[in-house]
């Protein structure tokens, strides 16, 4: 073997030990791990840590000082009917959106898988204007359904409706259509993610079980039920519960739709906490609800980690 | 429910299987209604998926007078650019500009930060490797909405609120958990004889990722890559908080937002903006959703 | 020992955790020599090679090339090379920048020499019409020549191969084994050659060392890891079929085993059994040791016979493989010649000449007695048959 050459003046000495040391750093995970570690800690770790902190103080933007309270904000929280109508508005977006993103999605692989192993037309065209909703910024699917939405024959819908002879039906100013109006926005965004999940999930089933199944007499709905369904169990549950911690977590599409309103008909809680901490200035209370999201966020995040029984594969 | 059922793959073929109800039941639902169904489906979501984007574009370029025309046409008489005329006097160009910097330099510095972690994660073995993991993948779970409150006292803290810098930082602390996990799953499908190979032909540990990891983890950095453009692009709270009212840094989320603001009920306006917000985006999309969704798939089996 | 070319002095190593996979190994190779490091899975052969490699640090012990202690050094600068058993081709790279990729990396040799280089080992492959595709598109034998040109490129002192050939069908694997043979023996190169199977290992190594759990348990050249294995698990491991092993006791009076089977012993046997250190004494012989016979049949008196009954009859070819279910329980086979007279579920008597047998120390599994090398050889005929799985 050819080998490069090792002795020499002091100089070249010196770089071979900087090389070697570096080598050595090289060899050790820190360095690799150095700057995830750092941005982690100063914009995920400490953040956190910080919001429940400041849960326990009335900090505000508009004071300079602050003072503990102790659980102050939550014994508020706790009593303010407000925030309980929050939580039912909260509730009521992210089950329907969850029932609604799970169930479409679901629809939605079976079929482009169907059609990719029937050799059918237009999956692809079905996958990719699926897959477009999803990457249109939140804001802005917020201001294409405004426009789609809009109360007088200029929204589309309405449009359509007053064809038919009905309408305008106000559905951004009638508190119950608004929620409706967020949910259908909302599934109109989220239901792709569900459908990739579902679509990996369904390509993993392996074809052998199908073709025992058939052997053994299944029907089509037996095949679904006994083969499709358990094997696809696990990606169901993990898919579900990312959705739902989605879903609790909206923004951006009510802000651009309907700001929260009308009166705080969807306002959900990330909405409600914003406002408190940037419009009210009140820094402490939307800490305080942001730890509440957080405990729910974790207490997900647990259920996930069961359910996907990541741990054996860390 | 019945619907999707019949759509079960691996349904082709002959239909004599089966109990007495079942068969009787795929024949009425055979093969030709199952596609007929499935045709249907697709048709019905295309409509619901596409429609509003067309609309939104048709409404865009309506000449003021057509607002309210009748019957309805999808394709109007006349096509007017007044409204972009207007949205790029508003400060698009300007939007589209930050937009593109903060995405192309977000992306790149969480794929910077990324991909070495993803590989320590797969090729170190060290104490608490298994815990930093489970951390990472909390943080993934939390969304950054939760936290927005005590990150703006923490930009403020940094002096980075206002800036650029502050944003694409945030961004690379936000979107890195998701990244490593990806990357990792691709990272561990590499044998480890490779890296093995590649020290014995005289590679220090960064010369074997460049050398020899990098081109076949490439399809994964590309997942990321196209995953965070989409996110970044998008995003509009942490902007929004972070920028605050520097407005000649603003995105295109916010740029869009405040001027939906601006102009109430001026829709073929919002419609303008809403399009050149999202046309970018769409157009490196398509060109690039099939590798995306090969990705995705991939990566999400190796992540489990 | 001054002769070594590569030596291992009391190799240890224990991973984090608490695992030891290797356990005070001491061997030595001298010039040109190629050792086969043979054993069960994890029994610590792999992580030798990659000591000896500096892929893994040892615990303790010194690895030493050329009469110089390498630990601690990189692989490069080790003057070694290695072939994976998943040839661990570099994907992207055609086979040509896979074979020149060290060269380029350890080196400062110009592009036209390094290219000279690679062509020459090509040549000698007969890869040359391959250096421009990529692994991708090579098969699996082509993708092995690739990974043998890769290794030898660099001119190195040790050759080191970890299953060179568990990844390749049958057919491909017998003549890569002698093509590997004779391109080891033609560069002269000392090489170590790790491999479960121990039919490879005995066709292809100048000399074998048995690993199981770490430790080693034989070296030798492979004739007398057959003949004379150092213990019972070298016996059973050595050899296709493995070696028959009745567990029985010395009686008091030392000349017979009795247990499952009783076996009078001759003097020679007798002696050797004594040496045990309890009564438990393990009786062992070869597939190809015993005659059958059936019962019909006239028994020769002089030779110790078990009666048992067929339970199979595995013809291969020439041969036949008979396993017998003893009436006193344990289960034998038997090789015998191919048109055997004995049939499946009939009775048959086994005899087995003292000339053939082993016998072992129940307590610590060390070997006793073996039989004479000249008395044997007329009873036996091909040690392993070839293998025949994937």
């Amino acid at each position: 073997m050819t080998r490069v050459a090792t002795a020499g003046p002091t100089a070249e000495r010196l770089v071979e030990r900087a090389g070697s040391v570096a080598r050595r750093l090289l060899d050790h995970p820190l360095p690799w791990l150095a700057p995830t570690l750092v941005v982690l800690a100063v914009f995920q770790l400490y953040p956190m840590v910080e919001a429940v902190l400041m849960s326990f103080t009335n900090e505000s933007l508009v004071r300079t000082e602050s003072e503990f309270v102790g659980l102050g904000q939550y014994a508020r929280l706790a009593t303010d009917p407000q925030f309980r109508e929050m939580l039912r508005v909260t509730g009521i977006y992210a089950f329907s959106s969850v029932v609604l993103h799970v169930l479409l999605g679901l629809v939605l692989a079976l079929a482009i898988d169907y059609g990719v192993r029937r050799g059918l037309r237009g999956h692809l065209t079905t996958r990719v204007s699926v897959l477009l909703a999803w990457i249109v910024p939140g804001i802005i699917i917020g201001l294409v359904w405004k426009v789609m939405l809009v109360e007088n024959r200029f929204g589309a819908v309405n449009h359509f409706l007053g064809t038919l002879g009905i309408g305008p039906v106000p559905f951004r100013s009638d508190p119950t259509l608004a929620l409706v109006s967020t949910i259908v926005a909302g599934t109109w965004r989220g239901t792709a993610f569900s459908m990739i999940m579902f679509y990996g999930g369904l390509q993993r089933i392996p074809q052998r079980l199908y073709e025992a199944a058939r052997v053994d007499g299944a029907g089509r709905w037996n095949r679904f039920r006994h083969v499709t369904l358990p094997q696809l169990k696990p990606v169901l549950f993990v898919t579900t519960v990312l959705v739902t911690i989605y879903a609790l977590n909206t923004f951006d599409l009510i802000f651009a739709l309907t700001g929260g309103g009308p009166g705080r008909a969807t306002q959900v809680l990330a909405l409600f906490m914003y406002q408190e901490a940037f419009q009210d200035y009140a820094l402490g209370r939307g800490a305080a609800i942001a730890v509440v999201m957080l405990v729910t966020n974790l207490l997900l995040t647990g259920v996930y980690l069961y359910l996907f029984d990541v741990g054996d594969e860390l | 429910m019945s619907d999707d059922a019949e759509s079960a793959p691996g349904g082709t073929g002959a239909v004599t299987e089966g109990t007495p109800v079942e068969r009787f039941r795929d024949r009425l639902l055979g093969p030709g209604a199952v596609d007929l169904s499935v045709y249907t489906l697709y048709a019905l979501a295309v409509a619901f998926f596409v429609f509003p984007v067309l609309w939104v574009v048709s409404v865009s370029v309506r000449p003021p007078g057509e607002l309210f025309s009748y019957p309805f046409r999808l394709v109007p008489a006349e096509v007017s650019l007044s409204a972009y005329r207007r949205v790029f006097r508003a400060g698009m160009v300007t939007w589209l500009f930050n937009s593109t910097a903060v995405t192309a330099l977000g992306v790149g510095s969480i794929v910077a930060v990324s991909v070495p972690a993803a590989y320590a994660f797969s090729r170190f073995e060290f104490t608490g490797r298994r815990e930093l993991l489970g951390l990472v993948l909390l943080f993934q779970m939390i969304s950054p909405v939760i936290i927005i409150v005590p990150l703006y006292t923490v930009m403020s803290g940094l002096g980075l609120l206002r800036t650029r810098t502050g944003l694409i930082l945030l961004y690379v602390g936000i979107q890195t958990p998701f990244s490593i996990w990806l990357l990792k799953g691709y990272f561990d499908t590499i044998p480890k004889e490779l890296d093995y190979a590649a020290r014995i032909d005289g590679c220090n540990r960064l010369q074997t990722l460049r050398h020899v990891l990098l081109r076949p983890v490439a399809p994964g950095i590309a997942v990321v890559a196209i995953f965070n453009t989409v996110l970044t692009w998008s995003e509009f709270v942490l902007a929004f908080t972070v920028l605050r009212t520097e407005s000649r840094l603003h995105t295109i989320s916010i740029g869009v937002y405040k001027f939906q603001g601006q102009y109430g009920n001026d829709w073929r306006a919002i419609a303008a903006a809403s399009v050149v917000g999202m046309v970018p985006l769409v157009v490196v999309f398509l060109g690039l959703q099939r590798y995306f969704v090969k990705g995705l798939i991939e990566g999400s089996l190796k992540g489990q | 020992m001054t002769d070594a070319h590569l030596e291992l002095r009391g190799l240890h190593k224990e991973y984090p955790g608490g695992l030891t996979a290797v356990e005070g190994l001491s061997l030595s190779l001298s010039r040109g020599e190629l050792l086969v490091l043979v054993g069960p899975s994890g029994c610590g052969k792999s992580t030798t090679l990659r000591c000896i490699a500096g892929l893994e640090d040892p615990t303790d012990g010194d690895v030493r090339i050329d009469g110089e202690s390498v630990t601690g050094r990189r692989p490069e600068d080790r003057a070694i090379a290695m072939v994976f058993q998943n040839y661990a081709l570099y994907p992207h790279k055609t086979a040509r920048e896979n074979i020149g990729f060290g060269l380029r990396m350890t080196t400062d040799l110009s592009d036209a020499t390094v290219r000279e280089r690679v062509e020459d080992v090509a040549g000698t492959l007969g890869i040359t019409d391959l250096l421009d595709k990529k692994p991708g598109s090579l098969s699996g034998g082509q993708q092995q020549r690739v990974a043998l040109g890769r290794a030898i490129v660099r001119d190195p002192e040790v050759f080191l191969l970890d299953e060179p050939l568990s990844n390749l069908d049958a057919t491909l694997r017998g003549r890569m084994r002698t093509e590997i043979q004779q391109l080891q023996r033609d560069l002269d190169v000392t090489t170590v050659y790790v491999t479960h199977d121990q039919t490879e290992a005995m066709t292809i190594g100048d000399r074998i060392a048995v690993l199981r759990d770490g430790r080693l348990q034989q070296m030798g050249s492979p004739m007398t890891c057959y003949h004379e294995p150092a213990n019972r698990f070298v016996a059973s491991f050595i050899g296709e079929p493995s070696m028959n092993l009745l567990d029985c006791e010395l009686d008091p009076a030392g000349s017979a085993l009795t247990g499952p089977v009783s076996y009078p012993l001759d003097d020679r046997l007798a002696a050797a059994a004594r040496e045990a250190e309890g009564v438990g004494v393990t009786l062992g012989f070869r597939p190809e040791a015993p005659t059958l016979s059936v019962p019909t049949d006239e028994a020769d008196p002089d030779t110790p016979t078990f009666a048992g009954r067929v339970d199979v009859v595995e013809p291969i070819g020439e041969r036949s493989f008979v396993y017998v279910t003893l009436d006193a329980g344990p289960q034998v086979t038997v090789a015998t010649p191919g048109g055997t007279p004995v049939r499946e579920t009939e009775p048959v008597r086994v005899a087995v000449a003292p000339a053939g047998v082993h016998l072992f120390d129940a307590a610590t599994g060390q070997a006793l007695v073996h039989p004479d090398r000249d008395e044997r050889s007329d009873l036996a005929g091909v040690p392993a048959r070839e293998p025949d799985h994937g």
